[in-house]
């Protein structure tokens, strides 16, 4: 099952009436899209809302969402659209298609063009996450620390990291678990979220 | 182990048995749920060496927003019938193959006193000659002047026929 496939049946169930796959598809995309229309809006309040409309936006269009494209790309396009709208509706000039293409949008992943405009409290709690996957990183063992850079930094399939570490495909899921709730354990107690605020 | 299975799903990993299980729980579970936002975190911590947005959060929102929303349904897709499998799959065979033979039989029966009548002729008729003798042409009268006479003709049979027509025309036009 591919992360296409993974997408492709969030949306069908929340065609079916699922709000809460839906919620998984924004917990998935949100930083994305947000990092998405950073190049297009300076103001990181104004970002956060443009990104909730073109959510919201998405989730009203997708009983018309038939799987042509990928959903990020649909997502991606929703969301240019939107800030160019909303740009155009403040009276600002909104970014031509060759600044932001939504097929660009992967591109975006190093940040390296993003300008830093988070508020402070954004900002310290983006450092803290930073700073705490660093360190947990560095603590792993080396054989977890490896496998899960070549999944999630250099993108390679569980088979090609079994090859490439001389291991059973089912040692590289182990791994890359152990691994992630590692990570994750540091990350909790940062990250708690009071169960009235669960969705 | 239930966490190893989201891990994988994550990584598009998963098998169908094991996909199906995680959407269960995805959908029945709030702590699935954080757990698997944890994972995606985690992998766009990751991949973003600047870390920008990583403190972004926008999941809760979004669903207050999404409360005063219609749930949306989309028409469920038309899904292309695919063959049966097992001993299902001879059913429309053996169906057809029992109408045509319902057909055939009706159309026997039908036809049955008909065909009979016609056949018992044919059971009595004459046996046909293994070894038909030569026709003898009888040859008498008028006819055996004229095959006596063809010889005496000039050439094909049309040329008796020609010169008559020629001596008639040369009597009434007083050439002769």
């Amino acid at each position: 099952m591919s992360d296409r496939e993974i997408d492709q049946q969030l949306v069908e169930r929340v065609q079916r009436g699922d709000k809460q796959a839906f919620g998984l598809l924004v917990s998935k995309y949100q930083r994305k899209l947000v990092r998405l229309l950073s190049r297009m809006i300076r103001d990181p309040a104004e970002v956060e809302d443009v990104a909730q409309e073109a959510f919201i936006k998405a989730y009203r269009a997708l009983p018309n969402f038939r799987g042509e494209s990928a959903f990020y790309t649909w997502l991606y396009r929703i969301g240019v659209n939107t800030a160019k709208n909303y740009l155009v509706s403040q009276g600002r000039r909104a970014p031509t298609s060759t600044e932001v293409e939504a097929e660009d949008a992967e591109q975006y992943e190093s940040g390296e063009l993003l300008r830093d405009n988070d508020t402070p409290e954004r900002l310290m709690q983006t450092r803290q996450i930073g700073e705490t996957v660093n360190a947990a990183m560095q603590a792993l063992p080396e054989e977890l620390r490896t496998a899960i850079v070549l999944r999630e930094i250099e993108g390679l399939s569980y088979d090609e990291i079994a090859s490439m570490m001389d291991c059973p495909i089912g040692t590289v899921r182990s791994r890359i678990f152990r691994a992630r709730e590692a990570i994750a354990e540091r990350l909790r107690p940062m990250l708690d979220v009071a169960p009235d605020k669960r969705w | 182990m239930k966490n190893e299975r989201l891990s994988a799903w994550v990584d598009g990993e998963a098998d169908e048995q094991d996909g199906a299980s995680v959407m269960r729980e995805l959908a029945g579970e709030a702590s699935v749920r954080q757990d698997c936002e944890l994972f995606w975190l985690i992998g766009d911590a990751l991949r973003s060496p600047q870390q920008t947005g990583l403190g972004v959060d926008l999941t809760a929102r979004i669903m207050d927003a999404l409360e005063s929303e219609p749930t949306v349904l989309a028409p469920r897709r038309q899904v292309l019938r695919t063959a049966p499998a097992g001993k299902d799959r001879w059913l429309p065979a053996a169906a057809a193959v029992a109408g045509v033979a319902v057909a055939a039989w009706m159309s026997f029966s039908l036809l049955a006193p008909a065909r009979q009548e016609v056949a018992r002729p044919m059971a009595v008729a004459a046996p046909v000659a293994n070894d038909p003798k030569p026709v003898q042409l009888v040859v008498g009268g008028e006819q055996a002047y004229y095959m006596a006479h063809q010889a005496s003709t000039i050439g094909a049979p049309i040329g008796g026929v020609a010169q008559y027509i020629r001596t008639v025309g040369d009597e009434q036009t007083g050439m002769r």
